[in-house]
């Protein structure tokens, strides 16, 4: 055997034995509509610039889904693109059913991308100044969810990927582009990549996240998680767990917002940096402290300037950091849980919301 | 007369089996060819970078040899025929048929870990690993350490 025949007998998969790897994205682009609230991506027929893929994928091919995310494409410079953008992140979440049984549930704040800027305005013209982009942001730079264990997507699982939003008149007509980032395995013969064996149990990535309201700036300890009874869309799950499953929290982030009348943020982000993050599980205390580490924003604020040429300014402020625990933080099934935050007296970012974030592993049984 | 033949004859059948009829000798020996004609291929290769067609025959071979030089027959036999399964069971499961995962001939499946060996190699392939045969992994319930989760954030 020759050295052109030796090597290529590595580069291409031979039957029966080698698989190759490629790391590819799958892509898909739906534009957004006034009103509609649900978004299903992946089942429309591969387009160029719009889509790479069709699901599922065929017979020969296993995808390993290893980070998540999503972008509209909009340069958002007003306070209203922020509001909008404020429930894209917050009241908005991304749904993956696995074979009718769900996967993932991730709000907007995990995966969604964003371009933002300063802006002035002279009457009529908007200049947009420092565009930058924002996002949920990991230690290597990536911006989106990324998985501490990939989804794996075979030929014979059914796969759902919804977005569901609030419908938002802002982003009428934008293109929400959604990213799966992963590794591509190919062989020349159908196979399947059986992860469980013959495990009871599987671990899957989620985001337990809630989106509370901020009612008054008095002292107030707001429970989070408790409440099954609110909105589908401003959380992910409550506590405590089913008897067949358990949480393993493993990063956290509280994100506050611009109020309904906004306010400068700098304000709000001081006020918020005292709030107090309480976790309790069955009567031992596993975390108490202030949101120093994990706090992130997202508003604008707009200002009139009362000197010639009386420009309109519109100061944006993001920032995004999330507490990796050195110590995950276990949350056993049927276990008395109890997370809060409170706020101290004189609170602001009055008629805001925030959103409590954990993200971590629940390992579940299987059947 | 008759009595010693008695005796020796119990004697022998109690080394050889247990009172439940457990072969612990066998069982050991079997064992120990299993694990020699798994463990044999990855320690070659991490000297000598072994072609993946060979592993079958390294690890049935040094199975063999190694049962020669602890003077176990049975642990030399058992490597031979545990690397035969390898070989003909590919074939035996194309013809049976079916979809269904196609296990490698060559490589065991591993170290449990929660995420899968071949994903960390993500990115531009740069060594001839990347197209080797799958190492299957299994979905571990055991908690991630921060060191197994601290890059996914």
């Amino acid at each position: 055997m020759n050295a052109k025949d030796l090597l290529n007998k590595y580069m291409y998969p031979g039957y029966m034995q080698n698989v190759v790897r490629k790391q590819t994205p799958y892509f898909d682009q739906l534009a957004m509509v006034t009103g509609t609230q649900d978004y299903f991506f992946f089942v429309n027929a591969p387009a160029p610039f719009v889509r790479n893929k069709q699901l599922p994928v065929s017979g020969t091919e296993v995808f390993f889904i290893e980070a998540i995310s999503g972008y509209p494409i909009l340069n958002h410079i007003t306070t209203a693109q922020i509001d909008a953008l404020n429930e894209l992140l917050q009241q908005s979440y991304l749904e993956i059913y696995i074979d009718n049984r769900l996967a993932m549930k991730i709000p907007g704040l995990d995966f969604v991308n964003y371009q933002y800027a300063d802006a002035w305005s002279d009457q009529v013209v908007v200049t947009a100044l420092k565009t930058k982009i924002g996002g949920n942001l990991n230690t290597d730079g990536f911006l989106g969810r990324k998985l501490p264990i990939p989804l794996v997507m075979n030929s014979n699982s059914n796969f759902t990927f919804r977005l569901r939003t609030t419908g938002n008149a802002v982003y009428n007509g934008i293109p929400f582009k959604l990213v799966l980032h992963g590794l591509q395995l190919d062989k020349l013969q159908s196979f399947e990549w059986d992860d469980l064996k013959n495990n009871v149990l599987q671990q899957i990535p989620f985001t337990f996240y809630e989106t509370t309201v901020i009612p008054n700036g008095n002292q107030n300890t707001f429970p989070i998680f408790q409440n099954r009874a609110i909105a589908d869309n401003l959380h992910s799950g409550t506590f405590p767990l089913s008897d067949i499953e358990t949480f393993s929290i493993q990063a956290m982030e509280v994100f506050v917002n611009q109020p309904d009348v906004p306010i400068d943020p700098a304000t709000i982000w001081n006020s918020r940096l005292a709030n107090e993050l309480f976790m309790q599980i069955d009567d031992r205390i596993y975390y108490s402290g202030n949101l120093v580490n994990m706090l992130s924003l997202v508003a604008g604020f707009g200002q009139t300037l009362t000197t010639t040429p009386d420009l309109d300014v519109v100061n944006m402020f993001e920032k995004r950091q999330t507490l990796i625990l050195d110590v995950p933080i276990n949350i056993p099934a049927n276990s008395k849980t109890l997370i809060s935050l409170s706020q101290p007296a004189g609170s602001l970012g009055i008629t805001g919301e925030f959103t409590v974030a954990l993200r971590g592993l629940i390992t579940r049984r299987v059947a | 007369m008759a009595r010693r033949k008695s005796k020796t004859t119990a004697r022998r059948r109690s080394s050889r089996e247990s009172a439940k009829g457990f072969y612990t000798k066998v069982m050991i020996d079997v064992a120990g060819a299993g694990i020699a004609t798994r463990l044999i291929p990855i320690l070659v290769n991490s000297i000598y970078p072994l072609d993946p067609t060979l592993y079958t025959v390294v690890g049935a071979g040094g199975g063999y040899l190694a049962g020669r030089m602890l003077k176990r027959p049975l642990l030399s036999n058992a490597s031979i025929a545990l690397g035969v399964v390898e070989f003909v069971a590919p074939m035996l499961e194309s013809i049976v048929g079916g979809g269904g995962s196609v296990s490698p001939a060559v490589l065991p499946a591993g170290v449990k870990t929660s995420v899968p060996v071949p994903i960390k190699k993500t990115g531009m392939v740069t060594t001839v690993d990347d197209f080797f045969t799958l190492n299957e992994y299994t979905n571990s319930p055991a908690v991630q350490s921060n060191s197994e989760f601290r890059n996914s954030y």
